[in-house]
């Protein structure tokens, strides 16, 4: 998504010179968030998913490079090795993004299976029995999404996760209030609060036995506990790498050498640097970085904006929003899940968050978008 | 008592490198600085450096700022800042000689005695209650507009930008009688941001059409008038520039102060016929003003045993005045019932507001309509809530934005 955007923003800057995109996937750029809902509950197909298409990029002068992986980077001679051999460069830009992190400490006869890419989901959907227990291990956004899309196709979902309440993608009480009885209503069962002390084989299935002391049976088992940057090709490069590719405000991590997306950490405010694993970031940040190398200066970034889905339910979070928000409801409420709040700190709008108020959070959204903007001080999103 | 104190103060002036005082930035619009409620407490002025270095004073006291206000031993000239900034009208960006020589002939606020009123009374008449009065239907009119644009984009809007500011520039240009194709533009240049010189062309370019057919508006009036064009065209950039922002100033902040005080709010909810009389509190509390231009004593007065020598420079504090306890018992408390009448907010004497009526007028139809056509009002967030820079040199508190939903 980051890759291709950046290429895209190249060309519509006018950018004369060769453009080529190296991705390890054996497909086309698609998109990742429909993978935990549409995609898994089968409403829509791989053709729904992809970005682009093989006479596109053509005509954008884009060459594509599928199934390659990069393996080495040397920016004294600004070059990428790769499995498909070497690549000089005069900008790079690295979209390498995330892979799951995987559960460790699991006797090896255990099965594990993770979502991040279109295979994953893939090998997902064909692992599911009709009749199976799922658990789930990890109570983020993606454990939460997929539990969700899982139960509301029948199947028995056992949720695990190591906070009070599932979260949805925000740190935030009244989603994570709203989540809990959304996923109740749809029969999940929810462990929270507690780990998951022993993965083993047994004959009837996968045996967990949870900190809280409760067991669970599973025929499939299922990790959604984070992500780790796809930095280690990057060993001996140079580049910072201890939380993805530390970058300035607009996304340089060296001379020539850009990170956008997932696997980059960029500087945003003089006081700290994060890694913000949202779509709509890795686009703008991409959009950003090739206005920079075309034009000289780089483009706004969107402030943050994210959504999730719990079967029919959606939400909409707009801005920076966490446990310390003070938040106040402006329209619905809490109990008819249904509701539009804003969230503050020190009295200052920071953030939209909305539930199945579609319409109000789009009427509300460029007001708050513009208090957002003008509270954020030094920092560039 | 103050004698003592202007005394003291007097010796603490030829000192001026050991108590600097100047304005201060730690006030907001429904809470006005801290710093200045103290030094009220201290005295009815107090010692206070203006921006180019020299010291004079500010008056905090209610009863000595009206008398001051209407004494003519005080002279506007010459005009010195208290603010931050550097010089009221023509700063670094001189568009021209005769814009220059425009803005200091009839810069209103920089001319005292005959020559002012001449001025003034060119264009007085067309200020009048029953002039404002014949103004409301149009005020009405240009405010349901409003209205209808902030129900077509809400429930999320700011206010100072959806509302206010539009409704107090369609006025002014309306009540001046800049020509209908223009008024978009006179938006452009004069609530938005613009250079000087943009500015005076604009100015130009209306009274060319102006005299060509002078209409009974504010600006037909002035041209019919025995002024001279360079006369006119100071006076008519005053016109163009003053008021605008502070009506649009008053709307968003009475707001916010009735939205924080939602007690006050539903009274005028339940009886309208409450809210001419509010408005008198609505610009005692919300006064925009942390000084009016300075005055100069002509000569050594004496005013409420006060003392000020010949060359003192003299800036009024309504906001200060505006809390006087002993006029305005309880004077933090923003109460729609009280009797808020003698408020210096739209300061007072020969150089007090000439537009007051009409503000009056669109501030009263503005906030009835508001509070009438969103019963759910609420605000999200006032900008204002937290002290920003001054709006102008003249040191004057600025609306900022205002989130509301409904």
């Amino acid at each position: 998504m980051a890759g291709l955007t950046a290429a895209e923003t190249l060309r519509e800057q006018g950018y004369k010179g060769s453009v080529t995109i190296i991705g390890s996937e054996s497909e086309l750029p698609y998109q990742r968030p429909p993978l935990s809902k549409q995609f898994l509950s089968g409403q829509w197909g791989e053709e729904r998913v992809q970005l682009t298409s093989k006479k596109r990029l053509e005509d954008l002068g884009i060459s594509f490079h599928m199934g390659v992986t990069a393996e080495r980077l040397d920016p004294s001679e600004a070059q990428v090795f790769t499995s498909a051999g070497t690549f000089d460069y005069e900008h790079l830009l690295i979209a390498t993004g995330a892979k799951a992190r995987t559960l460790t400490g699991i006797s090896s006869e255990v099965q594990v299976s993770y979502l991040r890419q279109l295979d994953d989901a893939k090998n997902l959907k064909s692992a599911i029995k009709a009749d199976g227990q799922i658990l789930i291990i990890g109570a983020g956004v993606l454990g939460s999404e997929m539990a969700a899309t899982l139960a509301q196709l029948g199947h028995r979902v056992t949720l695990v996760g190591n906070f009070p309440h599932p979260r949805l993608g925000a740190d935030l009480e009244i989603l994570s209030k709203a989540a809990t009885r959304i996923l109740l209503d749809l029969g999940v069962e929810l462990q929270m609060d507690c780990t998951v002390e022993e993965l083993s084989g047994s004959p009837l299935g996968t045996l967990a036995v949870l900190s809280n002391g409760f067991e669970v049976v599973a025929d499939l088992v299922i990790g959604a506990v984070g992500s780790v940057p796809n930095v280690s090709w990057l060993h001996g490069s140079g580049l910072d790498t201890s939380n993805g590719i530390l970058c300035d405000a607009t996304g340089r991590a060296a001379s020539g050498i850009y990170a956008v997306g997932d696997v980059a950490c960029w500087n945003s405010s003089p006081k700290e640097a994060s890694r913000i694993e949202h779509q709509m970031m890795a686009i703008g940040q991409a959009a950003s970085v090739g206005t920079l190398i075309v034009t000289g200066k780089p483009s706004d970034l969107p402030v943050p904006y994210f959504w999730s889905e719990l079967a029919n339910h959606r939400a909409l979070i707009l801005g920076e929003v966490g446990a310390d928000s003070e938040v106040e409801v402006i329209a619905g409420s809490e109990d008819s899940l249904k509701f539009l709040a804003v969230a503050k700190s020190k009295g200052q709008l920071k953030g939209l968050v909305g539930l199945n108020m579609p319409k109000e959070f789009r009427s509300m959204r460029p007001v708050v978008e513009k208090a957002i903007r003008a509270n954020q001080g030094e920092r560039r999103y | 008592m103050n004698e003592d104190l202007n005394t003291e103060s007097t010796e603490t002036r030829k000192c001026p490198v050991s108590h600097q005082r100047v304005l201060p930035t730690d006030g907001t619009p429904l809470k006005p600085s801290p710093t200045l409620a103290e030094w009220a407490k201290e005295g009815k002025a107090s010692p206070l450096s203006f921006t180019d270095g020299h010291q004079g004073w500010i008056v905090t006291d209610h009863a000595l700022a009206r008398d001051l206000l209407v004494d003519s031993r005080f002279s506007q000239l010459p005009q010195r800042i208290p603010g931050a900034l550097t010089q009221v009208a023509f700063g670094d960006q001189e568009p021209d000689e005769r814009a220059e020589e425009a803005s200091r002939l009839a810069g209103l606020l920089a001319i005292d005695g005959p020559e002012h009123a001449r001025i003034r009374r060119t264009i007085l008449g067309k200020f009048s209650v029953r002039a404002a009065k014949g103004h409301e239907p149009k005020v009405r009119e240009i405010v349901n507009k409003q209205i209808s644009h902030l129900s077509a984009i809400g429930p999320g809007v700011d206010l100072e930008h959806e509302y206010s500011n539009p409704i107090s520039t369609a006025v002014h240009g309306h009540v001046l009688g800049i020509p209908e194709h223009l008024q978009d533009k006179y938006y452009r240049l004069f609530a938005g941001d613009s250079s000087q010189a943009e500015k005076v062309y604009f100015v130009r370019e209306v009274l060319e059409i102006k005299r060509l057919n002078p209409d009974d508006s504010v600006l037909g009036e002035m041209i019919k008038s025995d002024l001279s064009e360079v006369e006119e065209e100071g006076l008519a950039f005053v016109l163009f520039v003053s008021g605008r922002d502070s009506v649009a100033y008053m709307i968003t902040t009475t707001t916010v102060a009735l939205l924080q005080n939602p007690s006050e709010l539903e009274k005028l909810r339940n009886d309208s016929s409450l809210i001419p009389a509010a408005i008198e509190e609505f610009m005692r509390y919300g006064a925009m003003f942390l000084t009016l231009f300075s005055r100069t004593a002509t000569e050594d007065v004496e005013l409420q045993g006060f003392r000020f020598s010949k060359g003192d420079s003299v800036a009024v504090s309504p906001v200060a005045a505006n809390r006087n306890a002993q006029v305005f018992p309880d004077p933090n408390q923003f109460d729609v019932t009280r009797d808020a009448f003698g408020h210096l907010g739209f300061g007072h004497g020969i150089h007090g507001c000439v537009g007051q009526q009409l503000a009056r007028v669109e501030l009263r139809v503005a906030i009835e309509s508001l509070i009438s056509k969103f019963p759910k009002l609420r605000l999200l967030e006032a900008e204002q809530n937290r002290p920003m820079d001054f709006a102008h040199p003249v040191a004057t508190y600025k609306a900022g934005r205002a989130t509301v939903s409904w």
